[in-house]
């Protein structure tokens, strides 16, 4: 059986793989960047002030590129997360609420063992991924035996995880503690904190009070092992063949549910331990409500900017981390908001998506570029 | 029966006031559901419905602040959700785009947008306060309840259907009017022929493409007036991210409600049961109070457990989501 469909084929040329893999992204930052740059004139700002204090906010210096990889870590995982569901034809909007059983599940881990750094943080890594995992695989599971929406189950299953996680760091309205608590040397309660915590990865010479952690070492070998199974091994090749086509994987005996199933299970668990490094790398190592800005929303934008690959996804993080980064300094230096870099994030993954209109002023010879013919459908 | 009074279940579950809260939370989220409905069954994925709504939010607030009139901030909060859901179309029908993605766009867009230019017009103030009678300056001009004469004193029901504001009583009669344009009418049929089988509907000489454009301009106008709601009929200002991912619910009572507007609805009426049980149980009193934070996952779990058990199988309009290009075969 040909594993072939209208959206693509399983294997592609390399230039084909080059125009679509850097080209579009790049092109899409460049117009992002313009029609924000509209955006920021018209209420009276300068865009090069912006754009100069965002980059100089994200790059300058060996503390401000080891924070841009601080807000990216995150990024990375719950990105690798989103692609490899949509590898498999999934649409995993879940990475927030995986995120979350990751921190509540390593959290516990934390605290409730005081065993030395190198046991207890192997077992926090290992219960971040099985609480992300538990978590996508109930929306794997729904999908692959009832035919639940992944949609609908997984943003069911973000509320859940997000009020669960509320619910053991708050004080109860009668004044009883929240599971997760304990009191501080004052009587009053506070989350309770993991024992270890991930060691720093930058030496002080290069970095004062640097924060980049081992996280980053956890998000860059989820990416081998994202590149692995899907390039490498035959399970790859099938979670692959039914993202493309489930009829077609079905009718080559490959089973969609099995499929399913354990894709959500794998990005779960990437989910989880990006909730996990950023619990064990980061002060204040508790669990907090405001420990996710939405990371695993954004997660998406990163997925569908890295096109759905290892590289892609943990460059597109880096990317999103320095205008995260960049934003804030900009925010207190040139006073425009950080919200421009929301902006720009959308403006970005809209260029993405709508590539048909990249194409188009290619055409009109607007941009001059090689026309690319096929078109990259990453969701079903 | 002891058990019920003494922790506070009772109280909290039979009292009127709680489902008049119900509605009135389910309201944001049935108007967008609907909206939805629309765009989906014509075969057009609108997962932009959050930022559209929270872009309604923000504008209707501006307007309603600018010119002291409530109904030129709903109208404004409607041109623009229309405005974005018309790039959605664009993106989507002319440029084949795939929908989820500049869906998604549109919402990361809509969050940076209002909250960029909350900041560069009303600094960190926040946006101007309500009108307290008359109007001054750049008072914002809210939309009170307004409890229909004789019925609001009904007992019960009184104080749950008619003691509301009048965009929930809108809210009603669009479910209504979208369940009859969608299945009553020839243009309703016509959109959902479109988003079964869209060539069949090209080759019986109807133009797809408008009929698309259609059915995803009304969920962005419907998305919009669900912001104004929100802003103009509830909180009474603009902020940061206020909509909280009531897009998103939408979509999922959409998809629950099996892409029909009643079922999207009801579902709208479980999803706003669970936010009015978490607000009133945080004012009762009981061993029941500290649980509240749990039972507010009560509308999500028999969520899951619906589509697990009876539910079954979501189908969605056949050639929803697909991009048809009229060039093609």
């Amino acid at each position: 059986v040909s594993l072939t469909s209208s959206e693509g084929t399983l294997e592609r040329s390399f230039t084909f793989e080059f125009a679509q893999g850097i080209l579009a992204p790049v092109l899409s930052v460049l117009l992002a960047l313009i029609v924000g740059a509209v955006i920021v004139l018209f209420t009276g700002n300068n865009p090069l002030e912006a754009y100069s204090q965002l980059f100089q906010g994200a790059f300058s210096g060996s503390y401000n590129i080891s924070e841009t990889l601080v807000a990216a870590i995150p990024l990375m995982l719950t990105g690798l997360s989103v692609a490899f569901a949509f590898r498999a034809g999934l649409f995993n909007i879940g990475a927030e609420g995986q995120l979350f059983m990751g921190v509540i599940f390593s959290s516990w881990v934390g605290f409730a063992f005081d065993f030395p750094p190198i046991i207890l943080i192997p077992l926090g890594l290992l219960a971040g991924a099985a609480g992300g995992a538990l978590w996508g695989g109930i929306a794997g599971a729904l999908k692959a035996w009832r035919g639940a929406h992944e949609v609908i189950t997984t943003i069911m299953l973000n509320y859940i995880a997000i009020y669960i996680s509320r619910y053991l760091i708050e004080t109860a309205p009668s004044g009883k503690f929240g599971p997760f608590q304990q009191p501080n040397p004052l009587g009053e309660p506070v989350a309770r904190a993991v024992n270890a915590h991930l060691p720093v990865i930058v030496p002080s010479a290069w970095v004062t009070n640097g924060r980049l952690h081992a996280g980053l070492l956890v998000a860059l070998a989820c990416g081998v092992i994202f590149w692995f199974v899907l390039w490498r091994t035959t399970t790859g090749y099938k979670l692959r063949a039914v993202g493309l086509n489930p009829k077609a994987a079905a009718y080559a005996g490959i089973s969609v549910g099995w499929a399913t199933i354990l894709a959500m299970l794998v990005s779960g668990a990437f989910a989880g331990l990006g909730g996990m490094v950023t619990i064990y790398g980061l002060a204040p190592y508790r669990l907090t409500d405001t420990f996710s800005p939405g990371y695993g929303f954004e997660a998406i934008a990163v997925a569908l900017l890295g096109k759905n690959t290892a590289s892609g996804a943990i460059i597109a993080a880096i990317l999103f981390g320095a205008l995260e980064h960049g934003g804030t300094l900009m925010q207190a230096n040139a006073g425009i908001s950080l919200h421009l870099v929301e902006i720009l994030e959308g403006l970005i993954i809209f260029f993405i998506g709508a590539d048909a209109v990249v194409r188009e002023l290619s055409r009109r010879g607007l941009v001059s570029l090689p026309l690319w013919t096929e078109k990259e459908q990453v969701a079903a | 029966v002891n058990w019920l009074t003494d922790s506070g279940v009772w109280t909290t579950f039979v009292n009127a006031n709680l489902w008049q809260v119900t509605l009135a939370e389910s309201t944001p989220l049935a108007l967008a559901a609907i909206g939805g409905v629309i765009s989906e069954r014509s075969g057009v994925v609108n997962i932009a419905l959050e930022g559209m709504m929270l872009t309604g939010a923000f504008f209707a607030v501006a307007i309603s602040s600018y010119t002291h009139n409530a109904a030129l901030g709903v109208l404004a909060a409607m041109v623009t959700g229309g405005v974005l859901a018309l790039i959605h179309a664009f993106a989507s029908i002319r440029f084949l785009a795939n929908q989820i993605i500049t869906g998604m766009a549109i919402n990361l867009f809509a969050l940076g947008f209002t909250g960029y230019l909350l900041f560069s017009i009303y600094g960190s103030n926040g946006t101007p306060p309500p009108c307290p009678s008359t109007c001054s300056g750049y008072d914002v001009r809210t939309i009170p309840d307004w409890s229909i004469p004789l019925l609001h004193n009904i007992r019960g029901i009184g104080t749950i259907l008619f003691q509301q504001n009048p965009l929930v009583y809108l809210m009603i009669l669009l479910v209504i009017l979208a369940h009859l344009f969608l299945f009553r009418t020839t243009l309703g049929l016509r959109i959902r022929a479109t988003g079964e089988h869209p060539r069949a509907v090209d080759t019986a000489g109807i133009n797809v493409q408008r009929l698309r454009y259609l059915a995803v301009i009304i969920s962005g106008l419907l998305s919009g007036l669900a912001g104004a709601y929100l802003s103009l009929s509830v909180a009474g200002s603009f902020s940061e991210n206020m909509t909280a991912g009531r897009g998103f619910i939408a979509l999922a009572a959409m998809i629950f409600g099996k892409w029909t507007p009643f079922g999207a609805f009801g579902a709208c009426l479980l999803f706003g049961f669970g936010s009015a049980t978490y607000d009133t149980l945080q004012n009762t009193s009981g061993p029941i109070q500290d649980y509240s934070t749990l039972v507010a996952t009560l509308p999500y779990v028999l969520t899951i457990v619906a589509l697990a058990t009876f539910i079954g199988r979501s189908t969605a309009p056949a050639a929803d989501g697909l991009p048809y290009d009229p060039a093609e075969g």
